[in-house]
């Protein structure tokens, strides 16, 4: 009886220092699961507070349909003209899906084109194109990995701020990653609005060589190509 | 061992006879199946969309599962007294536990499957592809919902059915939270409270680990190194929540 009590209590011993042993091993594993984690590009930016991801956690895998509705409510104050109250949406859909590209690039448009025109001749309308770039900003901070969100920002400065310098710098960035053919061309067209023809031609002369297949691409290339010759040729620059 | 198996077989078809488990995988089904029909205002990022919203979905309804079949297999046995009967038979309180603990899994397993074969199926409709990053998603939910049951199971060695149930969804939210514990720490000048906060880190379970459901949306490869990995830290948080159970277990009067 006495021995079956003690080797109850032995085992109980034993139990309980196996379970301290793991319990002891697990922040080793965690340490290494975390290296991992980094190396393995699966580290999540900490973009939101506790309170918010627990909002965003029970919303769960129901946030794609959340956002579903948070559009058809932009389209119904799209469509009342409430264009200002749009914003909030936008944030929310962004927060929600901080890896979805479209409503930062749709959101950055809304600010830097529409509301800047419906501001009219305000003297604060600038405003909306730095709201636009600072929100596309933001977005390429949650997404640098890929050409898109690069090349929106270097869109509006190149579009709208005629910053052909920043543009530039973007456009580049963008050509980092797997991207269509016309970022190529629109870091030559920049050259050319910047006046630079040298680099315009030496970017064109790039582009030829970056998409030989894609004959869209070649044609339009060619043209712009020969026209910056020409255009060096006739200033002396290339003979 | 034939007890363990004969325990697990008893607990898998009356987890299958749960109304609510089944009403709760219906409502899994209908919602992945028609995540399509929420793609509509982002027609590029369809694919991402489809299994953003899929695989959080397998989360959520796999988490309440887990919860509500493990949170209730002690406290109905005991409510009912059919654990008498059978610890007086030659069956040990470990394999009674183990038994328990097997017999829920397998329920958890078959959820999950089903839910993942659907999921599987809608993106090969949709994008003509098979994806296998998802089924490491999958996987590593799977041993997500594991240490959930064992953490459950725990703790309903010692309380009641309710207490289990709210217990296993806040150690669910807290569990993947715990990053953050981490980063709290290192902002505390406090040496105490560095201490808690690394200890807190260090004991609660870091279910972020197994979550790479961004990754595999946003088409990063998760690799077999790190499944491992996690698998293992899921495994050793499983063998500890068991152990502990059994010693809460063995000193319990029923």
């Amino acid at each position: 009886m006495m021995d079956s009590s003690l080797s109850r209590r032995l085992r109980r011993y034993l139990l309980a220092g196996a379970i301290l042993l793991l319990l002891g091993s697990i922040p080793l594993i965690q340490q290494s699961i975390n290296y991992s984690r980094v190396t393995g590009d699966l580290v999540e930016e900490l973009v939101v507070m506790p309170g918010e991801f627990v909002t965003n956690f029970i919303i769960g895998g129901f946030r794609g349909i959340a956002v579903d509705i948070m559009w058809i409510e932009i389209d119904e104050l799209w469509h009342h003209g409430k264009w200002f109250e749009i914003i909030p949406f936008l944030r929310a859909i962004t927060w929600l899906q901080p890896h979805f590209i479209e409503p930062w690039a749709l959101g950055a448009w809304h600010m830097a084109y529409n509301l800047y025109a419906y501001a009219g001749d305000a003297p604060d309308r600038d405003k909306y194109i730095t709201q636009g770039i600072r929100f596309l900003k933001e977005g390429l901070s949650k997404n640098r990995n890929g050409y898109r969100m690069w090349f929106e920002l270097g869109w509006i400065y190149y579009h709208k701020l005629k910053h052909y310098d920043d543009a530039i710098r973007y456009f580049r960035g963008a050509m980092r990653f797997e991207h269509p053919s016309y970022i190529d061309r629109m870091v030559a067209h920049a050259y050319r609005k910047k006046g630079d023809i040298e680099s315009e031609y030496r970017q064109w002369q790039r582009c030829v060589a970056a998409f030989p297949e894609d004959d869209y691409h070649q044609n339009i290339t060619l043209r712009h190509m020969e026209a910056a010759r020409d255009k060096l040729i006739e200033a002396g620059l290339l003979k | 061992m034939r007890n363990i198996f004969l325990i697990a077989g008893i607990t898998y078809k009356e987890a299958l006879r749960n109304k609510l488990l089944n009403i709760l995988l219906l409502f899994a089904i209908l919602a992945i199946a028609s995540t399509r029909f929420f793609t509509i205002f982002a027609p590029s990022e369809e694919l991402k969309i489809i299994q953003d919203t899929s695989l959080g979905i397998i989360r959520f309804i796999g988490m309440l599962i887990t919860v509500f079949i493990t949170g209730a297999l002690l406290p109905r046995e005991i409510e009912r007294r059919t654990i008498t009967t059978i610890l007086s038979k030659p069956v040990s309180r470990a394999q009674f536990l183990f038994g328990k603990f097997c017999g829920a899994l397998y329920a958890i397993f078959i959820n999950l499957i089903i839910m993942g074969v659907l999921l599987n199926i809608i993106i090969y409709l949709k994008g003509r592809m098979f994806n296998v990053e998802i089924v490491k998603a999958l996987v590593l939910m799977g041993m997500e919902f594991v240490v959930l049951c064992a953490i459950t199971l725990c703790v309903s060695t010692i309380a009641s059915e309710i207490f289990n149930i709210i217990f296993g969804i806040l150690i669910f939210i807290t569990g993947h939270l715990t990053n953050y514990l981490q980063h709290l720490a290192d902002r505390f000048d406090s040496i105490a409270m560095k201490g808690l906060l690394s200890f807190l880190y260090a004991i609660l379970p870091n279910f972020e680990n197994f979550n790479v459901q961004n990754a595999v949306v946003l088409g990063t490869e998760v690799s077999l190194r790190y499944v491992g990995k996690a698998m293992t830290y899921g495994a050793v948080y499983t063998a500890v929540m068991l152990m502990l159970g059994y010693l809460f277990f063995a000193e319990r009067q029923v």
